[in-house]
């Protein structure tokens, strides 16, 4: 499996595959910690966003998603005492995926219709595909 | 044994077309197998393929798969080239699609809409695939598509 074209810096920051593949739930569901739902704020409506959160491809309507979730941004991606932690990636100041933080530091990826991963960094998923992290938010656990 | 789904006569399409194997044992397997090995034989030439909606819709299907497979926007995924041909297609790629559907759910619920001008997905189920997947192929059911 190469990855390389989409994440070029995932292999040399060290990675890896946590779950089989499945089109059944994206990483934006996923940070939320759920894996059996869609979420997008698509303007045809075939996937859920959360209610009264304008459907937008803007970082300010992913940041009210995850508000309504307990989520605050915040400043500094290591790992807190207390707090869970997410990662919104942005090109171009439009959202594109996020990842959410586990209790070692790491953090975990559901890669659009493929599989899950788990990146020993923030930076892992960094490329063309998603950008790089443009918001971090934390809630307390 | 591999059956096909009873389709209406008025929407039965004159090219050949797979379903898939619910049957039980390593002869059905043989059996389905060597039929879709004899149906992407026959299909695959470059004159046949041209003007064929089933590799059409197999072949845009196979590069959308690969170049979206990291997406999570919806927008990236049904904006693609290659899906945006299966649109294209119109009601011809309808029985395709749910067939789709039908061995795995996946993104293919922006294309039902677009050609049908349907949706028969409750509100509570956007999103959860399975769940919208299920909801499409009772329709085609219900609309003489499968």
């Amino acid at each position: 499996m190469d990855l390389s074209d989409d994440f070029p810096q995932l292999e040399e920051t060290g990675f890896r595959l946590t779950s089989p593949q499945t089109p059944e739930y994206n990483c934006i569901a996923w940070a939320a910690s759920e894996d059996d739902v869609w979420w997008w704020p698509d303007a045809q409506e075939t996937a859920y966003w959360p209610p009264n959160v304008a459907r937008e491809l803007t970082i300010r309507a992913f940041i009210e998603a995850y508000s309504q979730c307990g989520y605050a941004v915040c400043e500094k991606e290591q790992l807190e005492e207390g707090y869970e932690k997410i990662a919104i990636y942005a090109v171009d100041d439009t959202p594109t995926h996020v990842a959410r933080q586990l209790e070692t530091g790491k953090w975990t990826s559901k890669l659009g219709q493929s599989f899950d991963i788990e990146h020993d960094v923030l930076d892992g998923v960094n490329g063309p595909t998603y950008g790089e992290c443009a918001i971090l938010m934390r809630r307390s656990k | 044994m591999t059956f096909l789904m009873q389709v209406q006569p008025s929407k039965r399409p004159n090219y050949p077309i797979f379903y898939k194997n619910t049957g039980f044992g390593s002869e059905s397997k043989e059996i389905s197998r060597k039929e879709q090995s004899f149906v992407r034989h026959f299909i695959l030439p470059i004159s046949r393929s041209l003007t064929n909606p089933y590799v059409k819709f197999e072949t845009n299907k196979t590069q959308w798969e690969k170049e979206t497979k990291f997406y999570s926007s919806v927008e990236k995924i049904a904006m693609h080239p290659a899906y945006q041909r299966v649109i294209g297609m119109g009601m011809d790629a309808v029985p395709f699609i749910l067939q789709d559907l039908h061995k795995e759910p996946k993104q293919w619920f922006w294309a039902l809409k677009a050609i049908t001008n349907a949706d028969p997905v409750p509100i509570e189920d956007r999103g959860r695939v399975k769940k919208m997947a299920s909801s499409w192929i009772a329709w085609g059911r219900d609309n003489g598509f499968i």
